[in-house]
């Protein structure tokens, strides 16, 4: 650990002690990420820390008795200190990813202070412009956001009119609403769906319609949260779809699809996907044309081929 | 005394002084590190000691010797510790949901920094309330791997020092390995990818650089207090963020017009900012990537049609006559 990071740890021990006097020797160290033993030689070491004329009073006097932690002289280092600006930046970064749509006065309220507390800490507010970006700007989810969390939370079963990708098709359907999730500054809904009987997520800027039922739905026996997050990006389906790709596109392919691709001939590759429907694998050849190719299934290689003889019938159409 | 040691003395020092205190005094105190040798260096030791303290968050002031005051520095206590920040439950959880969705990432770049901000936060906090449940919010896909994070965090600190960097790169489009010096200008997360964007000095030119293909990379050890460059004040990072397929910089620009399909405008828009609206569903694109705009029409299937020019259409039909 450097010295920044090291003055930092004992200025929040300090400061947390401070707080906390009486702290546990061993809820302290896993709070600063330490063991119990370099802990007490870091405590060691502070209580060596003092000032002009180094008289016994001037030194901090942090001590353990009954594995309690307790500070005598704290030689004012009794608070947290400011923000650094890395913090600062930390901070914000993370505040970006609220929408303020989330939650209207919250969202708000919370900037608000995050941003008085940055304000008094860092002076130069030009030193603060963000360098990082983690997302593109999110976009029209407005009031609709409202309306299906308050749902979730009231348990009111939704009715949307739905664009799905992966039929190229618009349905309506009756949603039971359990989960909002944004994921690359895109929003998902997730819900029991009654029109096909089972789970479904859905993208906000395909829902081309939501209204609340006044119908209730009974708490979701079945939906385990954490196991649905860790599967979100894996493909379904039990279809095998192949494609190949040329030279010029297998970096890229290989980048993206790392496992599920196999060197072909002439320093192409070859993709296997899972799906459920031929839609989503043959818009991915599609606009890889012409570096790609359906290989199988049949039907696939003649979903690929509809699907392009459609696009050349709309484009040719007289403007 | 070890320089930590030395540090933490002079924060004590400083901030419980009755009044400010003067270099000849600091000296005298410290007479080990500051009062050895050359006057000039021990004046830069204090100097770049101050600076390590300002970077930690702490202000050191020098107050100038007007009207009969006493010359020197100090540390005011109103301005070392943070203000009191009470937040109500709903705040507290709704800070809990941001930051959970950072720190859950091996790649974030500022995350031992958040933590430690959160520290601080948390340790003047009576209650801790925990994220909503019925709402996550994450920015990575599960591809951005930890074994990026340590290229990230030099970038960061390259763009924090605002310091010139070496690179190995990659590039998929040539199939070309070349070393590079670059000044970073900001790194985006986009299309769930590390991209670093900066000035090229090999091509003279801004360019993008995806993380994943840099293989090697170096931030310059030179003067490391010192800044080797500016970012231009008219620099947009944002507009790297939202760059669209056909907006890559290949060609002359091409004016098309496209039609999109009622059921996909809200969906397609944001992806449309830059393009002037002609009528309702109508748009016309400043195209300088002729292909990275028909790989995107033909994504879209039948739901984006061109309008204008005809030649892009045809475009369009060579293509696609590989599949049928």
């Amino acid at each position: 650990m450097n010295v920044t990071g090291r003055i930092n740890r004992i200025l929040f021990i300090l400061s947390y002690v401070s707080q906390n006097q009486g702290i546990l020797v061993e809820d302290l160290a896993r709070r600063v990420g330490m063991r119990p033993r370099q802990l007490l030689k870091e405590l060691e070491f502070i209580s060596l820390i003092g000032k002009p004329p180094f008289k016994p009073d001037d030194y901090i006097d942090i001590y353990v008795e009954n594995q309690q932690v307790l500070i005598e002289f704290d030689q004012s280092l009794n608070r947290p200190i400011r923000f650094t600006r890395p913090e600062a930046v930390a901070l914000l970064m993370s505040l970006e990813l609220l929408d303020a749509e989330v939650d209207p006065d919250g969202v708000g309220s919370l900037k608000g202070k995050i941003g008085r507390a940055i304000s008094s800490s860092v002076d130069q507010s030009s030193q603060l412009e963000n360098r990082i970006l983690l997302e593109r700007d999110t976009h029209l989810i407005g009031d609709r956001f409202s309306l299906i969390r308050d749902s979730i939370e009231n348990r009111f079963k939704l009715e949307i009119e739905y664009f799905s990708l992966m039929r190229n098709e618009t349905t309506e359907r009756k949603v039971r609403p359990y989960f909002l999730m944004k994921k690359l500054g895109y929003w998902y809904l997730t819900g029991y769906c009654e029109l096909r009987n089972d789970l479904r997520t859905f993208k906000f800027e395909r829902i081309l319609s939501a209204t609340r039922l006044q119908e209730n739905f009974p708490e979701p026996e079945d939906f385990e949260l954490g196991r649905f997050k860790a599967d979100f990006d894996l493909s379904t389906g039990d279809r095998k779809i192949e494609i190949f790709f040329d030279k010029q596109l297998a970096p890229w392919i290989k980048e993206q699809w790392d496992t599920s691709v196999r060197e072909a001939e002439d320093e192409g590759v070859v993709l296997t996907v899972y799906s459920e429907t031929l839609e989503f694998p043959s818009r991915l050849v599609l606009r890889s044309a012409p570096h790609a190719r359906p290989l199988s299934p049949p039907e696939f290689v003649e979903k690929v081929r509809r699907d392009a003889e459609e696009i050349m019938i709309l484009q040719d159409r007289e403007v | 005394m070890n320089r930590t040691e030395r540090l933490l003395d002079l924060i004590t020092y400083l901030l419980n002084a009755k009044e400010p205190v003067s270099w000849r005094k600091i000296k005298n105190h410290f007479p080990e590190d500051y009062a050895k040798g050359v006057e000039e260096s021990n004046q830069r030791k204090f100097e770049r000691d101050k600076a390590e303290l300002i970077s930690l968050g702490i202000p050191i002031d020098y107050q100038g010797g007007a009207e009969g005051q006493k010359e020197g520095y100090l540390i005011r206590k109103e301005k070392l510790f943070l203000p009191e920040i009470k937040f109500s439950p709903k705040e507290f959880s709704l800070l809990m949901l941001a930051a959970g969705a950072v720190m859950g990432d091996a790649t974030f770049p500022y995350r031992h920094q958040l933590e430690s901000a959160l520290d601080k936060i948390t340790s003047l906090q009576n209650q801790i309330d925990p994220p909503p449940d019925e709402m996550s919010i994450t920015y990575s896909t599960p591809k951005s791997i930890a074994s990026q994070s340590s290229l990230i965090n030099k970038i960061q600190d390259s763009l924090d020092r605002r310091k010139t960097v070496a690179i190995r790169y990659h590039a998929f489009s040539t199939g070309e390995t070349t070393e590079r010096k670059v000044n970073p200008y900001g790194l985006i997360l986009r299309r769930g990818k590390w991209t670093l964007v900066g000035w090229d000095h090999l091509r003279q030119d801004l360019r993008t650089f995806v993380v994943n293909r840099i293989e090697h990379l170096e931030v310059n050890l030179r003067r490391p207090g010192t800044p080797d460059y500016e970012i231009p004040d008219d620099f947009s990072l944002q507009r790297y963020q939202n760059q669209q397929p056909w907006e890559l910089r290949l060609h002359e620009p091409v004016s098309v017009r496209i039609q999109v399909s009622g059921h996909r405008l809200n969906e397609l828009l944001p992806q449309l900012i830059n393009a002037t609206v002609i009528e309702n569903g109508v748009f016309e694109l400043n195209v300088t990537n002729r292909s990275g705009l028909v790989s995107w029409i033909l994504s879209q299937k039948t739901d984006v049609r061109v309008l204008e020019p005809p030649n892009i259409r045809s475009h369009i039909r060579d293509v696609l006559e590989s599949l049928t």
